[in-house]
């Protein structure tokens, strides 16, 4: 459409035939950019689903963290309200039942684990809003009852 | 004539310059392929079990760090009690691990109504004791009750 015009244009102004050069100087980006664009909202649509459980907004943000690759454990959360979640499903307040259900299935994944270095591992999620006492139980129940020895408390990263 | 140089300017430039948008484009898509790699941000927390514990205990005495609800840190080393602010924390703890030759474990309690941000800061200020090059050399070990239903000691 527009090369049309523009040749159009050369041939009122000047009235000669245009260079071979003068037609289209430029490569073609049109392509590369769909390419891009498409290649962009894949990876927005993916990188917010790579996060696993239930998504808890405020982590305490911390410094001297480490990064682990996913071992795709178990991933356990109490949002702000209290309510415990294991991985996109709602338990429930923090107790005894909710609890015993979260343990059931945190050994069901780990007696089938996708990655035999996530059995026997934990990821636990807790609203940085929440206080020591609500987490307290959780932590608690997963060295008694399942024997996690180790348990890695999610945090963000300190954005400068 | 005057639709000649209409036409003539028109005939220039009439695609957008898309450039720009390019550049932009290329530098989020490269910002989301290096964020790419998931990782698991965390610290961890060592949860002795009853056996392991009473190991500990009769070993050495153990590094305690209590963090009241007034959020002022109470720290017991060798049974020495001290008062400590918690901004001073890492620079109190640094020469009392200094001097712990076998594993550096600190054990840590928080008072019910502290923030749980606040239960990660502190472990995140203990951590940053440990040497760059081995990040997990300082350990966080949780003090538990001693009756985990009852709500405070």
């Amino acid at each position: 459409m527009s090369a049309s015009v523009h040749v159009r244009g050369h041939r009122l102004s000047g009235g000669r035939k245009p260079k071979l050069d003068q037609v289209r100087n430029d490569i073609n980006v049109t392509p590369l950019v769909d390419v891009v664009l498409v290649l962009l909202i894949i990876f927005m649509v993916v990188t917010p689903l790579m996060a696993r459980g239930r998504e808890i907004p405020n982590l305490p943000k911390t410094r001297h963290h480490s990064q682990e690759k996913d071992h795709l454990q178990p991933v356990v959360a109490i949002d702000k309200e209290g309510n415990l979640w294991y991985d996109q499903v709602k338990l429930g307040p923090v107790d005894d039942k909710s609890l015993a259900e979260m343990g059931e299935k945190i050994q069901r994944s780990w007696d089938a684990p996708k990655d035999p270095d996530g059995a026997g591992k934990v990821y636990v999620k807790a609203s940085g809003e929440l206080t020591y006492k609500q987490v307290y139980p959780l932590l608690v129940y997963l060295n008694k009852e399942k024997l996690v020895g180790s348990i890695d408390l999610a945090t963000g990263e300190v954005k400068e | 004539m005057g639709m000649n140089v209409g036409g003539n300017s028109g005939g220039l430039h009439t695609e957008i310059n898309i450039t720009p948008l390019i550049d932009v484009v290329l530098v989020l898509l490269i910002i989301f392929l290096v964020t790419m790699p998931i990782t698991m941000k965390m610290v961890t927390i060592e949860v002795p079990r009853k056996i392991d514990e009473q190991v500990e205990v009769a070993t050495t005495a153990p590094i305690v760090v209590k963090v009241l609800a007034s959020l002022q840190i109470e720290l017991e080393d060798e049974g020495r009690k001290q008062s400590v602010n918690a901004p001073d924390l890492a620079t109190t703890l640094r020469p009392i691990l200094e001097k712990k030759l076998s594993e550096k474990v600190v054990f840590v309690d928080f008072e019910d109504q502290v923030p749980w941000s606040e239960v990660i800061l502190t472990m995140d200020a203990i951590r940053s004791l440990s040497p760059k090059e081995n990040p997990d050399d300082v350990k966080v070990a949780l003090k538990l009750r001693p009756d985990p239903s009852a709500a405070d000691q």
